[in-house]
């Protein structure tokens, strides 16, 4: 298997999921490779690394999760900091901005988070119920139910936001 | 009519509907505004949780081929229980003696092979990506504070800060250890082990420094005034933070001059 090319082809979206799942781009790149070194160790077809892949990396924010809670406090501040790097304007609004929807993610059951963010990942549908773990069939209906239940979050803390009186 | 489920306009929507399926899906479509304003919904909405989501991301610290010069350096380094069945063999009997009797001399303070180890772990290119960052100056000597303690042969990490922001994060250390934190006139952040952390390990992306395994030895971490933002967290609590001009501390300090400040661990 052609593990150079694979990594090329894959790792991007990996971590662009694992910083949407965390928060932290320095986690996200760490738990990537980890993925990526259990991967060498595997045999498996090609077709099914991809899902394979972000199976083992949910498994390890979950770890991570599970493991301390003081790098947990680690991850939910790590946004902050990021946000706070452009100028102070700029900084402020896109700091609310990205809380905005850290915040209504985190709201989210960690099944509705997995199958939002797989499904901008360009995931099929088999794919995705083999890696949360429900009927194909089923997939099409979570996910709609999953993007009812951001929006409606997403949308009520724009009513928050806007100017009171 | 019975309308359409949720779950097929969006399996449609998603080209998750094919042949039959989806030309079933098509002719309701034509024949129900209902449904074709759900299916109107769903792809607006579907629009805006990509927005949103969007903005969630941030780049990677490392290219593509660091991530894979790295992930490709973990695991030969994990394979070492096959390199121990290969010793195993008489050719492998003949080498463990000689490594055993390197390994003895490595242990004795002061000596050329040990110099020699320290040496190699310094220019471990995990250990030390000082090559992978742009060449620059070399900061100019401190300013009257706090003497900085550094030794240009002593292992350690430096980089440049792409994203205004750097995180330094120490782990083990035991009572004793000495962080002295220089603010510095450059632009590169570094930390480096005094020759007493015999076991410290480095690991460094664009925006973080790992430091393991500092033991009760010293650290030196060198931070340029003009980074916008840099911490520095020991054993999971952050000891500093730098925002702009301002520096917050909440480490055992036991000396602080004008750019600089020493922790001492208790």
């Amino acid at each position: 298997m052609d593990y150079e090319g694979l990594f090329a082809r894959l790792y991007p979206s990996l971590q662009r999921y694992l910083v949407r799942l965390t928060g932290d781009a320095d986690v996200a790149d760490d738990l990537a490779q980890e993925a990526f070194v259990r991967l060498l160790r595997q045999t498996i077809r090609e077709d099914e690394v991809r899902p394979w892949l972000f199976t083992v990396a949910m498994n390890l924010v979950r770890d991570r999760a599970r493991k301390s809670e003081r790098r947990q406090r680690l991850l939910n501040t790590a946004p902050d900091l990021v946000a706070r790097v452009a100028l102070p304007d700029e900084a402020a609004e896109r700091g609310e901005r990205v809380m905005r929807v850290r915040g209504v993610l985190d709201q989210l059951q960690e099944r509705d988070r997995q199958l939002l963010l797989m499904r901008e990942e360009g995931f099929r549908y088999d794919e995705i119920a083999k890696v949360v773990g429900v009927a194909p069939a089923s997939v099409g209906t979570l996910i709609a139910r999953a993007l009812r239940r951001f929006v409606a979050l997403y949308e009520a803390t724009e009513v928050l936001d806007e100017p009171r009186g | 009519m019975n309308h359409a489920a949720e779950g097929l306009l969006l399996a449609y929507l998603d080209g998750e509907s094919t042949g039959e399926a989806a030309a079933e899906i098509e002719g309701h479509l034509a024949d129900c505004g209902e449904c074709r304003a759900e299916l109107d919904w769903l792809r607006d909405r579907s629009a805006l949780v990509t927005s949103a989501l969007q903005r969630l991301d941030l780049p990677s610290a490392l290219t593509a081929e660091q991530a894979w010069w790295r992930a490709g350096a973990a695991t030969s380094a994990r394979r070492a229980p096959a390199t121990r069945r290969f010793l195993a063999g008489a050719l492998g009997r003949a080498a463990a003696i000689l490594l055993v009797s390197a390994a003895a001399l490595a242990a004795i303070p002061g000596s050329p092979l040990r110099k020699l180890f320290t040496r190699l772990l310094a220019n471990d290119p995990i250990a030390r990506p000082v090559a992978e960052t742009p060449a620059v100056p070399q900061p100019p000597a401190p300013e009257p504070g706090v003497a900085p303690a550094r030794r240009a042969d002593l292992p350690g990490v430096a980089l440049v800060p792409t994203e205004g922001r750097v995180r330094v994060l120490v782990w083990a250390a035991a009572p004793g250890a000495t962080i002295r934190v220089n603010l510095t006139a450059g632009n590169r952040v570094s930390v480096e082990a005094g020759s007493d952390a015999e076991d410290v390990r480095f690991r460094s992306s664009n925006s973080r420094i790992e430091v393991m395994n500092l033991g009760s030895a010293e650290a030196v971490i060198e931070i340029p005034r003009s980074l916008p933002f840099a911490s520095l967290d020991v054993d999971g609590r952050q000891w500093l933070f730098k925002d702009g001009d301002q520096l917050r501390l909440s480490g055992p300090v036991v000396e602080r001059g004008r750019d600089a400040v020493v922790f001492r661990a208790h």
